[in-house]
């Protein structure tokens, strides 16, 4: 257990060294590198240990706080989140002090060095908590130092607004879950999770409140839809290595929250289940159909990682659903779908944003239409974005594909019989959601990397220094390597599933000897096609040796003055799949098409609005505004009248308590 | 010696049913139009030919261009593995229908790449609409996958994809299998949704994608093609066609492929290319074709 406390310590001690050694640069940077690799070789010991079965005992000291113990554990759904936290959070720490270095003073170096390390730090902390109050504590300092990552650049407007809309959003959905705490606090009598777990249960109406509360504060950390509010505004505002980070990581925390509240209040009824399947398909489908409309490459990857988080919550729907007709199979089947492709999106995710901070410094914008032909300037960046890419689509021989499938295996279980009808629907929008995310990520990637350079930009970027490019090669190297041996991240998600299954620990080693073997055939063949694939490209070359291999400008069906404006751009290429799916979406064209003989200016727009931040929003607001318009009067943003109100509260308070 | 002739059928089927159904294709078209045609064995000329020329890159491209046919004829190669043609598969467990499908995506995913990385707005225009096109068949793909698992209570192609008696099991199988015919025209470029052979660039899906390889990249990209068509035609032969006693296992393959071929000739003989705003429905069509064979077989 003082491994964990070791990596936080270590994480906060380097935090502080990047404040007071702000004027040595070099040094803070050492120290941030060391605290970042200290931590994550302490932290991916314990959670290695604790994920080959050992039990480790818990911490408890005494803590001046009232009510909070500092209570720290560590169980096998814990430490598979904390490697995440810890390879994610070394990768991208590492990634950043390139990028920063790399940003020539436009991101400032002290301040974001000290967020990050504190955000990961706070985050290790997260899922080694085991009272609701240090829960809390850590959570909110994740929150707080994500909202310093993301105004990093605070000299903008829009990443000011970024900054706010955040800050809201993460209030709103702490105060959820101090309210949820205070429930389950008051029904067992005690703030620690363990006595959570022995609590009677909820009476009905209590119980639906939690569940509400649960779901949008963990969700709106989450960011499935409609809670995603914050998402694709923060994550594009806040330098690379941290909307990495936050998108790999830190949003996953809300399903950590979720599921560590499934483990310790057990199952939950049927139609609840389906109800977390239908947010979770409906975040699915609506994020990839916004992400594959986005021409900001880093607002695309944040739409997709409300896909993911969708993709995960389906899973986690699914487990409940296992859970509450009794099956403890199908249940730790579902929650180990989620587990695994939280781990897997946690990868491949942080690697695109990763790769998409390298175009956004070498290119100056992170428009997708002003990049173009970077595979040619860029080899290393684009090559490992190829594999990124090809990950988030769930393409079979890399690591996308493993979470999915398990998914896939929940719907299309044929012996389930459980009056599961819905599954099959189900699994068509899973297939839907597959084939959105390769419209999105070819283009993505297609448009920004191949194809003609479209600014001159384009044409002069370089890949950037092997500091920031080692960390999304391991990330790149991890999407392959879990591609071809699934195993050691099954049984860890497995035994992931089998904390929140809590009646099913037996069920747990036959559950993943059941799907193991399967998944290394999976596995198998993918190696199969790598193999295949270099053996086809041997022969291709032994075959061309011989021969003549010219070279020529792309075929332009006769005509010969092509120019890179006249390939397909990233507004037009999701056209075809936008059109037939318009009214989900929602985009809006404005056309002035060229008339007559001698046609005038003529132009074409499109914009797709965002159904939270546009739609529904808007009017909450407006309706809370009118609500809150006579309350208003009380404040007047004088300090004194505040302290007066506070003492009249705690004197009222006194009153009725005597 | 079952294995070794089993292995002996798949290694037959997946290096001549690709050219010879093309070729079978091809004949049917012109027999429909009074011609004589091109040699059963054309496409297969075609390909050796291929395989001993030359080839010539655009400037534009990188090795993510000629990255592109051998991923995804080794794609196609990997799903042929698992697919059960004459006999049992080489390899089956459960859950290897979903790894046929993804297989194929990989292989789209790459020929798109491909097809963008060539900077030509013809390719990119066929790029994106493939992608259009196959999300929506790609689900049609899933539910009539799920509609024949849930019958044979089991997810593996072998057992999904065999002849079952019973007039329900025969509705299902009708519709299972009309929503996978139209599944496999799009998926392998055929009429109503693309034309293969058509000259007019703008009005290809596929076909327009391909128009800068060459040499034995085009080679393998044709071939890889054919094995589509081949592994996805198995299937739907597995489902109607029966082991039948005079031929064999190999024999009854051979002779479903054969009328399948033939089905695809005439199917492109007797329509035109539908209009692009026109195949979103026909796809639709096919989901909702396998979404009630799903009813049929849960019921």
């Amino acid at each position: 257990m003082s491994l964990l406390l070791a990596a936080v310590a270590a994480l906060g001690l380097a935090a502080v060294a990047a404040v007071v050694l702000s004027r040595r640069d070099p040094w803070a940077r050492t120290l941030a590198v060391g605290g970042l690799a200290v931590a994550a070789a302490s932290g991916g010991l314990l959670a290695s240990l604790v994920l080959r079965g050992q039990a480790i005992p818990d911490l408890a000291w005494a803590w001046l706080v009232p009510g909070a113990v500092f209570h720290v554990g560590i169980d096998p759904l814990s430490a598979c989140f904390l490697l995440l936290v810890l390879l994610v959070g070394g990768c991208a720490g590492v990634y950043g002090e390139g990028y920063v270095a790399a940003s020539r003073g436009r991101v400032p170096a002290a301040p974001a060095r000290f967020f990050f390390l504190i955000l990961v730090a706070s985050m290790a902390l997260l899922v080694g908590a085991r009272n609701a109050l240090l829960f809390m504590v850590a959570w909110e300092t994740m929150a707080l130092s994500a909202f310093g990552l993301v105004s990093c650049e605070h000299d903008k407007p829009e990443v000011r607004k970024a900054g706010l809309l955040y800050l809201l959003c993460t209030h709103v959905g702490s105060l959820c879950l101090l309210a949820l705490f205070a429930l389950l606090g008051h029904n067992a009598g005690s703030l620690e999770f363990s006595a959570f777990a022995s609590a009677p249960p909820l009476p009905a109406a209590q119980r639906t409140a939690a569940f509400l509360l649960a779901l949008i504060g963990f969700g709106m950390k989450a960011g499935f839809m409609p809670l995603h509010i914050w998402l694709q505004e923060a994550h594009p505002a806040a330098p690379s290595h941290a909307s990495a980070a936050m998108s790999g990581i830190m949003i996953e925390m809300g399903l950590y929250g979720l599921l560590r509240l499934l483990a310790l209040t057990g199952p939950v009824p049927a139609g609840v289940a389906l109800l977390l399947v239908v947010l979770g398909l409906a975040s699915a489908l609506f994020g990839i159909m916004f992400a594959m409309v986005q021409r900001d490459l880093k607002r695309l990857l944040a739409y997709s990682s409300i896909e993911n988080v969708g993709i995960i919550l389906t899973g986690v729907g699914l487990g409940c659903y296992g859970q509450a007709v009794g099956s403890p199979a199908l249940a730790l089947l579902g929650f180990s779908g989620a587990v695994l492709h939280t781990i897997n999106h946690g990868i491949f995710k942080s690697l695109l944003f990763l790769s998409a901070g390298a175009f956004y410094q070498a290119v100056g914008t992170r428009d997708i239409e002003a990049c173009g032909g970077l595979q040619k300037v860029m080899p290393w960046t684009c090559g490992l974005t190829a594999i990124g890419a090809a990950a988030i689509c769930g393409l079979p021989p890399l690591n996308g594909f493993t979470g999915e499938w398990l998914l896939y295996s929940w719907l299309l279980k044929p012996d389930a019989g459980h009056g599961m009808r819905f599954t099959a629907l189900a699994a068509a929008a899973l297939a839907l959601v597959g084939a959105f995310a390769v419209a999105a990520f070819s283009k993505s990637y297609g448009l920004a990397c191949l194809g003609r350079p479209r600014s001159e930009a384009a044409r002069t970027a370089r890949d950037p220094s092997w500091i920031m490019l080692a960390p999304m090669a391991l990330l790149a190297a991890l999407c392959i390597a879990i591609g071809l041996f699934p195993q050691p991240a099954l049984r860890a998600a497995f035994a992931a599933a089998g904390d929140v299954v809590r009646s099913a620990r037996p069920a747990v080693s036959e559950g993943f000897d059941q799907w193991s073997r399967p998944l290394a055939v999976v596995g198998m063949l993918g190696a199969g096609v790598w193999a295949l694939g270099a053996l086809l490209w041997t022969g291709r070359g032994l075959l061309l040796r011989r021969r003549d291999v010219g070279q020529g400008p792309t075929w332009g069906c006769g005509f010969t003055a092509g120019t890179a404006r006249m390939q397909y751009s990233g507004s037009s290429y999701p056209v075809p799949t936008a059109r037939v799916f318009t009214s989900l979406i929602g985009t809006r064209e404005e056309a002035h098409a060229p008339i007559g003989y001698w046609p005038a200016k003529a132009s074409f727009a499109s914009r797709t609005p965002d159904p939270a931040l546009e739609l529904w929003l808007p009017v909450l607001v407006r309706r809370f505004e009118s609500w809150l318009s006579v309350p208003r009067r009380l404040q007047h943003g004088r300090l004194q009248m505040s302290l007066l109100y506070m003492s009249a509260f705690l004197v009222a308070i006194l009153l009725w308590k005597l | 010696m079952e294995t070794l002739k089993n292995i002996i059928a798949f290694l037959l089927l997946v290096l001549f049913a690709p050219h010879l159904m093309l070729g079978i294709i091809a004949k049917t078209k012109a027999a429909v139009a009074g011609r004589r045609g091109p040699p059963v064995l054309q496409p297969l000329y075609d390909n050796l030919k291929l395989l001993g020329k030359g080839a010539v890159y655009s400037t534009t491209t990188t090795w993510i261009f000629r990255l592109g046919p051998v991923v995804s004829l080794s794609a196609a190669l990997a799903a042929a593995v698992l697919a059960p043609l004459a006999g049992p598969a080489l390899l089956a467990f459960e859950g290897d229908a979903i790894l046929f499908a993804y297989l194929f995506a990989l292989g789209r995913f790459v020929t798109v790449l491909a097809a963008l990385d060539t900077g030509s707005s013809f390719e990119g225009m066929g790029a994106s609409r493939e992608v259009a096109f196959s999300s929506l068949a790609e689900p049609a793909l899933i539910l009539s996958f799920a509609g024949l698992a849930y019958r044979a209570g089991s997810l593996s192609l072998e057992r999904m994809f065999a002849v079952q008696a019973g007039p329900s099991a025969a509705a299902s199988t009708i519709l299972a299998l009309g929503s996978l015919f139209i599944v496999l025209l799009a998926e392998n470029s055929r009429i109503p949704v693309d034309d293969p052979n058509t000259h007019l660039e703008l009005t290809m899906i596929h076909e327009v994608m391909v128009l800068d390889h060459s040499g034995p990249d085009l080679a393998f990209i044709l071939y890889g093609a054919g094995l589509k068509l081949a592994l996805m035609s198995g299937l739907l032969v597995r489902l109607v066609i029966p082991d039948l006693p005079f031929a064999g296992a190999f024999g009854s393959m051979a002779l479903g492929l054969f009328l399948m071929a033939v089905a695809i000739g005439l199917v492109e003989s007797s329509m035109a290319r539908l209009r692009l705003v026109r195949v979103p429905q026909l796809l639709v069509a096919a989901i909702c074709a396998s979404a009630f064979g799903l009813i049929l077989v849960l019921r």
